[in-house]
């Protein structure tokens, strides 16, 4: 039999089915391709986030789609003491003037944290926000959900957003998660200098070129866009490595990951001292002094920090370093702290 | 009648696939895998030794694979456009797969490690969370680091940190893969071994300790290890 032979009918049928079959194989060829944003519930406002090419994809979760109604409930649960045992809220240390850091417990500030894959300073948790915020819920909190079932406020928006008739300790850390996740800084004076918007001073500006290339090799680590690198380093701080300075070695009992942190993204580092996961500096200039002439080197060191530049430190003069400190203030995004929607 | 009705569609989808000329093509998969000469890559262990007598390990290898050119005997060439992250301790992103490479015998395959000239541009590719660390700084020529690969290197006084970064144009890395392979099967599988003492090797020798641990800021450097890379990689049958 050859096709020509086949009926009018069934060469349809048979173009149909090629035509379904070549569909399959285009969708399962694109399975890599990046996913739309997942749609949301009726009755709920799809929420959009938008950054700049500089960054990374943003990855959301297809369970936990950004609404408008999913942020505030979220941005309620934070500030709300009822999520502990023992009257703290998050925001009680991650204080929202200081870009959701604290000075006093030092705690990690909450800024572009959809694009983070490792959170806490030892990679405690690795994974989607959905799973950092478990962690908090769970483990650090422990929060008592029958004390927000009680609650019909919290019982209504719930069912709004999840469609949950009983508010679980995952559906908290879900509105948790969609509301860090809008918490984005994009609009530093930086931001608008590459966006050729406005300028920064000439101090600054030489502070950038030493950031970003081998006289400073900041870059490498605090990638530019994010200012991090989703990747644990030794940044020579330390020569012995016990109790709080062990770093990711407690996670992963690595002898080479003694001494190694999570590069912490520098934008609003002007709000968030003191400095590294003890605070161990209270200024800029401290930790440029660090990096400058204070390098430690040790088994673990990154080999970055081992450059001829670091050989015996930077070598920057006193003008070189206020500039890099400049630099640095330029990544100050008042807008973000202002932003009554956070 | 229904049987027939089903060989028919087999039959097409089997002529379509060929459709682009008469040939046949097959999808040709070349797994990534390493070795320092005789010892097989493994992270953070100062053991391996080079040609100019240091002893280093590897703590990262990051590069990109592009313009994989398969040379038949007849002289055709077949260039395949994809380019390939590669992490070489994240084994998922350590598998080629070119689809639709026509059936034949090559005696060579040739590729880059690193972007054509007109890739190599900041922000030309797809904003991955790979491809935004790969940048290369503007104020440096700008496009991407097309290799990353760092470690610790022995000295009197110590370890030392080596770190062995490419980029810009003049340090694009031309790999040769002389390698009889017979391309017919649906599906062909090659392995493509990077041997890393390649890089410090030849054409001229280069040590970690004299020639620069930092290749980054140094463009001699850089064009010593980029010569070094055109045999770094060897092709076997799987
Ligand atoms: C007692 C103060 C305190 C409270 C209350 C608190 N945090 Fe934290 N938070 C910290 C500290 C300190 C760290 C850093 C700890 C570490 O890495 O070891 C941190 C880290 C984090 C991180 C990791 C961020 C990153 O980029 O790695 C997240 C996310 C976070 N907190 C969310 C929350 C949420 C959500 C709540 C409320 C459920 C909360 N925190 C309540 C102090 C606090
Ligand atoms: C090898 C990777 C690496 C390089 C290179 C690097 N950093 Fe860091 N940086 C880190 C890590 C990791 C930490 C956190 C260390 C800790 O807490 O113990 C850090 C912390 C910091 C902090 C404190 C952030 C905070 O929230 O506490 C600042 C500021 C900083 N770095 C600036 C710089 C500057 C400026 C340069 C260039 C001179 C630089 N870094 C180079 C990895 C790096």
């Amino acid at each position: 039999m050859s096709i020509k032979s086949l009926s009018s009918n069934a060469k349809k049928r048979l173009s149909e089915a090629c035509f379904s079959i070549s569909i399959l194989v285009l969708l399962a060829s694109c399975h890599k391709q990046k996913e739309t944003p997942p749609p949301v519930s009726s009755g709920l406002t799809p929420y959009e986030i938008k950054y700049p090419f500089t960054f990374p994809a943003l990855n959301i979760p297809s369970d936990n789609p950004l609404t408008v109604e999913g942020i505030a409930l979220g941005k309620a649960l934070y500030g709300d003491p009822i999520l502990s045992n023992d009257g703290r809220s998050c925001s009680a240390c991650h204080v929202k003037s200081t870009s959701f850091s604290s000075f006093s417990a030092n705690a990690i500030p909450h800024i572009n944290e959809g694009w983070n894959t490792k959170f806490l300073w030892r990679g405690g948790v690795e994974g989607t926000l959905e799973d950092a915020m478990s962690f908090e819920v769970n483990e650090f909190f422990k929060t008592d959900v029958t004390k927000l079932n009680a609650n019909q406020d919290y019982k209504a928006r719930f069912k709004n957003v999840y469609g949950v008739e009983t508010i679980s300790r995952k559906d908290v850390a879900y509105a948790l998660a969609q509301y860090l996740r809008s918490l984005t800084s994009v609009d530093s004076r930086f931001d608008r200098y590459v966006r050729k918007e406005s300028m920064i001073t000439m101090s600054e500006l030489n502070g950038f070129y030493i950031f970003n290339s081998e006289k400073g090799e900041c870059f490498h680590c605090h990638s530019l866009g994010l200012f991090a690198d989703n990747a644990y380093h030794n940044n020579g701080i330390d020569s012995i490595f016990t109790g709080n300075n062990a770093g990711r070695y407690d996670v992963t009992k690595n002898p080479n990951d003694l001494g190694k942190f999570k590069t912490p993204t520098l934008r609003n580092i002007e709000l968030t001292a003191p400095y590294m996961h003890d605070g161990r500096y209270l200024t800029l200039e401290e930790v440029v002094e660090h990096y400058n002439s204070g390098v430690k080197k040790t088994a673990t060191i990154d080999p970055i920090m081992t450059l001829p530049s670091f050989e015996n430190g930077l070598q920057l003069t006193a003008q070189q370093k206020s500039d890099l400190v400049a630099f640095l203030k330029t990544l100050t995004d008042t807008s973000f702290v202002n932003n009554p929607l956070h | 009648m229904k049987n027939m009705f089903f060989l028919s569609v087999l039959l097409i989808m089997g002529l379509y696939s060929c459709k682009k000329s008469d040939r046949k093509y097959s999808q040709v998969v070349l797994n990534v895998k390493y070795k320092v000469d005789d010892l097989s890559l493994q992270k953070d262990t100062v053991r391996y030794l080079n040609n100019a007598g240091n002893l280093y390990s590897v703590t990262h290898l990051e590069y990109y694979i592009s313009g994989i050119t398969f040379h038949e005997e007849s002289g055709h060439d077949f260039h395949c456009t994809g380019i390939h992250y590669i992490n070489g301790f994240s084994p998922q992103t350590n598998q080629i797969l070119i689809d639709s490479v026509p059936c034949g015998i090559y005696t060579s395959v040739t590729c880059n490690i690193g972007l054509s000239h007109a890739l190599n541009v900041s922000n030309s590719l797809t904003n991955t969370a790979e491809n935004v660390n790969m940048a290369w700084p503007d104020n440096m020529g700008g496009g991407y680091h097309f290799l990353k690969m760092e470690g610790y290197v022995k000295t009197p006084a110590g370890n030392m940190g080596y770190v062995v970064h490419l980029g810009t144009d003049t340090s694009l890395v031309s790999c040769v893969m002389t390698q009889q392979l017979y391309v017919f099967a649906v599906r062909s599988e090659f392995d493509m071994t990077m041997n890393l003492n390649e890089w410090y090797r030849s054409p001229a020798v280069y040590n970690l300790l004299t020639d620069g641990n930092n290749t980054m800021g140094n463009p001699s450097s850089m064009s010593k290890i980029a010569a070094n890379g055109y045999n770094v990689f060897t092709l076997q049958l799987n």
